[in-house]
C-alpha cells in the first residue's frame, strides 16, 4: 500500500485560511461527479495554492455529469472553467451494458463540453464498485473491462488527462476506503484519505498543464537505452514539451531556464513521470485503443433525459412512507419551497413522490403538499431530493399537480440561502407563483 | 485518544471557542452548513478515533447533542 497523504485536519485548516485570504484565482475548475465530491476541495485547493495556482472551484450538482455537460447554460458552464474534472462512479452509472455505456456517455458528454468551453478535460476513471462481495467469485469483470476500454480510448487523446480513482482507493485500502454512514447521509462515498489521495493526483494533472513543470526535456543521446524513450518523447512533443536530444547534456542544461544539472537523469518513462511531465505514464500501446472510435458528442440534453426512462408516481402518504417523506422534506435544501411545513397539518394533502429510471429505483424521493383554498389549490410543500434532480422529475411532478388540481393552483415559496434550484425552476415556468 | 472538543468544533465551524456552547445549533451558527456538518463529523472521528453511524450523523444538530454523543461513546469532552 502506498503512503497516504498525512495531517488531513491540518490541510483542511489551511484551506480555511486560504479561502479567507481570497487569493486571485489562477485556475478555474469545474468538478462534476456522480457522488458528493466536495470533500476533495480542501486538499486540491491547498495543493494548487502551494504550487502557485490558486483555484476557483465550482462543484456541480450531485450526479448530473451528462446534464451539466450538455447544457451550455449550466452552472458548471457558467463558471467558465479552465479545467473540467469529471468523476463518475460505477454505482451511479447503472448496470446495463456492463457499466460501459454509462461511463462512455459521461466521458463523451464531458469531452464535448470541454471542447465547447475551452477547458482542459480531466477524467477520473471510476474505482471498482463498492460491492466487492463478487470478489470471492473473481474481479468485477464488467467494471474492469469498462475502465480499461475507456483508459485505452483516452490514451489516444493527449489533450485529455486521466486520473485513476482506483489508485486513490487502493492507496488507502479498499476495505478502509468507504464511509457508509456519510454516503447514506450525504452521498459522500469515501473517507477523507481517499479524497486527499484523489486531490493529490488531480493536482498533479493540473500542475502538469498549468504549473511550473518542465517545458523542455533534454535527453543524453549517448546514454545507454535512450532508444527506448523515443515513443515517450514523441508523445511529449505532441503535448507541447520541447524535446532536445544531445550528447552535451551538462552544457545545454546550463542555458535552459528553470533547469539545473541537479535534475535527475532521464533514463526511462518513470523518470519523466517523477519530473511531473505526465499525468500518467504513456504505457498503453496503440493497438489497445478501443476500436469503437474516438470520443464524440451529439446527444442533446433532451435526448439524454428522455433516454433515462424516468418514472414518477405520486401517492398519498401512508404509514409506510410517512417517515421517509418527513426525512426528504427535512433534508431537502436545493429543491424545496422553503419554510418548515407541519406535515401533520390535516388541512393539507401530502403526496409522496416515488422516482425510478433505468439507472435505478430511488424510492420515495420527494413530497408535495396541497391545500384547498375555496375553488383553488395552493402548493406549499414541493421538495425533491438531490439524487433525482436533473432528470426532468420536477416537470413531471408539476404535470401531476396540474392534472390533480385542474390547473387552479398557486405555488407558494420562500427564498432561502440554498433553494436557488427550486426558485429558478419556478421562475422559468408559467406557473402561478407567490413568494412568501 | 483525546482532543479539545471545543477547539475542534470551533476550528471546523470557524467560530470563537466561546460560541461553542451546548445550545449552539445548526440554526444558530450560520457557518454550520451541510458541508461543514460533514467536515465536523469526519474531524471528530479523526480527533477522537471513533465512528458515527447514519442516524447519529443525521440527528446530531447541536453542540450539546454532539457532546452527549461523544460521552456516550466513552469520550470525555
Amino acid at each position: 500500500m502506498a503512503a497516504v497523504v498525512g495531517d488531513l485536519p491540518g490541510v483542511r485548516a489551511r484551506w480555511q485560511e486560504v479561502v479567507r485570504e481570497q487569493p486571485a484565482a489562477v485556475v478555474r475548475i469545474s468538478l462534476l461527479a456522480s457522488y458528493t465530491i466536495d470533500p476533495v476541495l480542501p486538499y486540491l485547493g491547498v495543493a494548487l495554492h502551494d504550487a502557485g495556482l490558486p483555484m476557483d472551484a465550482h462543484v456541480g450538482p450531485y450526479n448530473q455529469i451528462v446534464q451539466q455537460c450538455l447544457d451550455d447554460a449550466s452552472p458548471s458552464a457558467r463558471h467558465r472553467p479552465d479545467v473540467l474534472v469529471v468523476a463518475p462512479r460505477f454505482e451511479e452509472l447503472g448496470e446495463e451494458s456492463g457499466h460501459a455505456s454509462g461511463l462512455r456517455a459521461a466521458v463523451d458528454a464531458a469531452d464535448g463540453a470541454a471542447s465547447r468551453w475551452g477547458a482542459l478535460l480531466v477524467v477520473v476513471l471510476p474505482p471498482l464498485p463498492t460491492r466487492r462481495s463478487a470478489l470471492a467469485e473473481g474481479l468485477p469483470q464488467p467494471a474492469v473491462a469498462a475502465r480499461e476500454a475507456e483508459r485505452a480510448r483516452l490514451a489516444a487523446r493527449p489533450d485529455v488527462l486521466v486520473v485513476d480513482g482506483e489508485q486513490a482507493v487502493r492507496a488507502v485500502g479498499s476495505r478502509q476506503a468507504h464511509h457508509e454512514a456519510l454516503f447514506r447521509f450525504a452521498k459522500v462515498p469515501y473517507v477523507e484519505q481517499v479524497f486527499a489521495e484523489l486531490a493529490s493526483r488531480l493536482a498533479k494533472a493540473v500542475k502538469a498543464v498549468f504549473g511550473a513543470t518542465p517545458r523542455a526535456v533534454v535527453v543524453d543521446a549517448a546514454a545507454p537505452g535512450v532508444e527506448d524513450l523515443v515513443d515517450d518523447l514523441r508523445l511529449l512533443r505532441g503535448l507541447g514539451v520541447r524535446v532536445a536530444l544531445t550528447d552535451r547534456v551538462d552544457a545545454l542544461l546550463d542555458v535552459v531556464d528553470g533547469w539545473s544539472s541537479a535534475e535527475p537523469d532521464v533514463r526511462d518513462a518513470s523518470d519523466l513521470d517523477r519530473l511531473g511531465v505526465f499525468d500518467r505514464l504513456p504505457a498503453v500501446p496503440p493497438e489497445r485503443v478501443d476500436p469503437v472510435g474516438p470520443v464524440s458528442d451529439g446527444v442533446s440534453l433532451a435526448d439524454f433525459v428522455a433516454g433515462l426512462d424516468v418514472r414518477v408516481t405520486c401517492e398519498p402518504v401512508g404509514p409506510d412512507t410517512a417517515e421517509k417523506v418527513a426525512e426528504v422534506v427535512g433534508r431537502a435544501k436545493d429543491f424545496t419551497l422553503g419554510g418548515a411545513p407541519d406535515l401533520a397539518d390535516p388541512t393539507r394533502i401530502v403526496l409522496a413522490v416515488r422516482v425510478a429510471d433505468r439507472l435505478g429505483d430511488y424510492g420515495v424521493s420527494g413530497a408535495i403538499g396541497l391545500r384547498r383554498e375555496g375553488e383553488d389549490w395552493a402548493v406549499d410543500v414541493f421538495s425533491l431530493s438531490c439524487p433525482v434532480l436533473g432528470k426532468g422529475v420536477e416537470d413531471r411532478v408539476v404535470a401531476e399537480i396540474l392534472a390533480t388540481t385542474g390547473g387552479r393552483v398557486v405555488f407558494r415559496h420562500e427564498r432561502t440561502p440554498h433553494n436557488d434550484v427550486a426558485t429558478r425552476f419556478l421562475d422559468r415556468t408559467d406557473l402561478s407563483v407567490e413568494e412568501r | 485518544m483525546s482532543a479539545d472538543f471545543e477547539a475542534v468544533v470551533a476550528g471546523v465551524l470557524e467560530v470563537a471557542p466561546a460560541e461553542v456552547t451546548d445550545d449552539a445549533t445548526q440554526d444558530t451558527l450560520p457557518s454550520w452548513t451541510s458541508m461543514r456538518h460533514i467536515q465536523l463529523v469526519v474531524t471528530l472521528e479523526e480527533a477522537f478515533g471513533l465512528a458515527f453511524d447514519y442516524g447519529e450523523i443525521r440527528d446530531t444538530r447541536s453542540v450539546g447533542a454532539l457532546r452527549g454523543l461523544l460521552r456516550a461513546k466513552g469520550v470525555l469532552v
